[in-house]
């Protein structure tokens, strides 16, 4: 009994070990150190270890409650758009292609192998003054003087950013409906239920878990994106991501950067808490 | 791809095969030798610097003359070179090279090691106004010989605007969507006080950071962008998207080679000036060969080299006494033309200014 016993725990050891110390490494120690942090300030370049609300106080300003509204917005759009031109993508490429689907699949993940960092780069090139959009739509003779907002702007980065996450919302919800039981949607049509009918009755609610994961895989990313707004946005464009990389890279304020990421990591919590309720199929306990 | 993007900004720069198989030679044949002979034969710096100084002919240079291999790391601000110093780049770098407002600050941050006076020997060739420059020396002791001053200022298209006096051409709606300003508040602030009238601007009160605040507000509708790296703003003028903008010197003659018409103007509301030199980071263990990479920088050749290459103003007399009349007419490297900058430094209210500057981005 007893050796068994022993055997178990050395068991539980091996197994539980390890992941225990890398996400307690990786993963608690940093939170735990930020959490403390945020409650702290720095003065002349050292960090004080007295404790204060200050931090949060400063966020709860018009300025940065102004930067987390823009930034929520901003993530949003992209997450929206990305479920727009995403779902078709993932249905298309589950359901209605065999011949095609390895190719297609591998175009979708293709980008991923490049540098989301050049990525952005190439947007430059292509919005830019000088752009290839600019060149098309003056040669076209579509319009006389190069379309400015194109870069530097919101746009570019909401563009951007569609471009660089759209991969992470098909792909999730692909692996939904490629299981998907194909006995339903026969189910379904034998009762006499239209193509349109079907999906709106049949598919689309089964594929609700997909959404909601590919949601949040999107609107995740977007949240906390700050080299993209850096390089694409203009002068108005300010996410808070770049702000929170200001205070660890340029301003030395560990403090008031800490109050921020765990500010994002509460909308992000909050957000998925939705995001899931929503995904929920219908019918299922919660 | 990286090379062309000038990606290396945001980069360490790397080992080249050379310099890899030079470091493994140097390794093995020091391995025999005693003690002092391996500390000798490590001529290696890693140096913390602007993009400007880690060129390869500054590199190059170094090697040549002074045996030293200098590897480069950038920083783009003031600031974050004390952000990343003290958040552990003290046990990553040997010398840094810091605005002359920035000295006192990294000093009372325990951040840098003071230098011998004695073993700067080319600073006696230095113009009188920068041998004992004032921030340089904090509590008596020294901290860096400047070995390069400027101003930051405008740069123009020239073929676009025409040539350029005043810093009324960055509030010009004539150049609506084409004007870029540097997202820094030291400059972005002072170059609006300077265009109001202001004195002092580093010593603005609240009533004058507002009015600032109003004129960069008011300025918005008409900027392109605000640039955080020099590169950024470089590809900015050299694609056309900007046209006039508040940089710094090291954009003109790459732009120029770009067959850019690029102009520079210290507009005649003011510019704003710094001075710039080696200092050794607290902990280093090759202070001796940072103080000799520093006087080297003071001498007639890296000043005469500095200036052909970039531009930039060299500190030494002896620098400028080499190069033709012509071109230190041109480059506007007269330090007497010293008294028309207004030298950055640092408010009594700092974090106020980095408050307002981002109040002036997301409005």
């Amino acid at each position: 009994m007893a050796a068994r016993k022993t055997r178990q725990i050395a068991a539980a050891t091996a197994f539980l070990g390890p992941p225990s110390l890398w996400i307690g490494a990786l993963f608690i120690l940093p939170m735990a150190t930020m959490a403390l942090l945020s409650f702290w300030r720095v003065v002349d370049y050292n960090i004080v270890a007295d404790w204060t609300l200050a931090n949060y106080e400063r966020l709860a300003r018009p300025l940065y409650l102004g930067i987390f509204w823009r930034t929520i917005k901003i993530a949003l759009l992209v997450t929206v758009i990305c479920a727009l031109v995403g779902y078709p993508v993932a249905y298309f490429l589950a359901r209605k292609t065999k011949r095609f689907q390895l190719i297609l699949l591998v175009l979708v993940i293709l980008p991923l192998w490049t540098s989301y960092l050049v990525r952005t780069y190439a947007w430059m090139l292509i919005l830019g003054t000088n752009g290839a959009v600019n060149q098309a739509l003056q040669g076209l003779g579509l319009t006389d003087t190069p379309v400015s907002w194109l870069l530097y702007s919101d746009f570019a980065v909401t563009l951007a950013l569609v471009h660089i996450y759209v991969p992470f919302f098909i792909l999730p919800l692909y692996a939904v409906l490629e299981k998907l039981d194909p006995r339903l949607l026969e189910a379904a049509k034998d009762l006499g239920g239209g193509r349109w009918r079907t999906f709106l009755h049949v598919t689309l609610p089964l594929s609700l878990p997909g959404v909601a994961t590919g949601c949040l895989f999107v609107f995740i990313p977007s949240m906390g994106a700050f080299v993209t707004p850096e390089l694409l946005g203009g002068a108005r464009s300010i996410m808070i991501g770049s702000v929170v990389a200001q205070q660890f890279g340029v301003a030395y304020d560990y403090p008031l950067g800490s109050a921020m990421s765990l500010t994002i990591l509460a909308i992000i919590l909050v957000a998925a808490t939705l995001f899931l309720r929503a995904g929920r199929p219908a019918g299922t306990a919660p | 791809m990286s090379e062309t993007l000038d990606l290396n900004l945001l980069l360490p720069a790397g080992m080249s095969r050379r310099q890899a198989m030079r470091a493994l030679a140097a390794t093995m044949s020091t391995a025999a030798l005693p003690g002092t002979a391996l500390a000798q034969a490590d001529r290696t710096l890693n140096y913390f610097t602007w993009s400007s100084w880690g060129e390869r002919p500054f590199l190059d240079q170094a090697k040549a003359k002074v045996n030293l291999d200098l590897k480069p790391t950038f920083y783009s601000s003031s600031d974050e070179m004390m952000a990343k110093l003290r958040g552990g780049g003290t046990k990553l770098y040997d010398l840094i090279v810091p605005v002359q407002n920035y000295v006192p600050l990294a000093v009372r941050a325990n951040l840098l090691e003071p230098l011998d006076p004695a073993k700067m020997t080319h600073r006696k060739d230095l113009f009188p106004e920068f041998q004992n420059y004032p921030q340089w020396t904090v509590d008596g002791k020294l901290y860096g010989v400047p070995f390069v001053w400027g101003a930051n200022a405008i740069a123009y298209n020239r073929k676009v605007t025409g040539d350029i006096d005043s810093m009324d051409a960055l509030f010009d709606p004539k150049w609506k969507g084409r004007i870029a300003l540097r997202d820094e508040p030291e400059d972005s602030l002072g170059l609006a006080a300077l265009k109001l009238g202001i004195k002092e601007p580093y010593k603005m009160d609240e009533k004058a950071l507002q009015e600032v605040k109003k004129l960069l507000i008011s300025q918005k509708p008409l900027l392109r962008a605000y640039w955080k790296n020099i590169a950024d703003v470089q590809n900015m003028i050299a694609s056309g998207e900007v046209v006039v903008a508040w940089t710094m010197l090291a954009v003109i003659e790459p732009l120029k080679k770009a067959g850019i018409d690029a102009g520079w103007v210290w507009p005649r509301e003011g510019a704003i000036g710094w001075s710039e030199a080696i200092s050794a980071v607290k902990g280093t263990k090759k202070l001796a060969l940072v103080e000799e990479y520093a006087n080297f920088t003071l001498s007639p050749e890296h000043g005469e080299m500095m200036a052909r290459y970039l531009g930039y103003a060299p500190a030494s007399k002896a620098s400028v006494d080499r190069l033709e009349p012509e071109l230190v007419k041109s480059l506007g490297i007269d330090p007497k033309a010293v008294n028309r900058l207004t030298f950055k430094d640092n408010p009594p209210n700092r974090s106020r200014w980095n408050d307002i500057w981002n109040e002036v981005k997301a409005a």
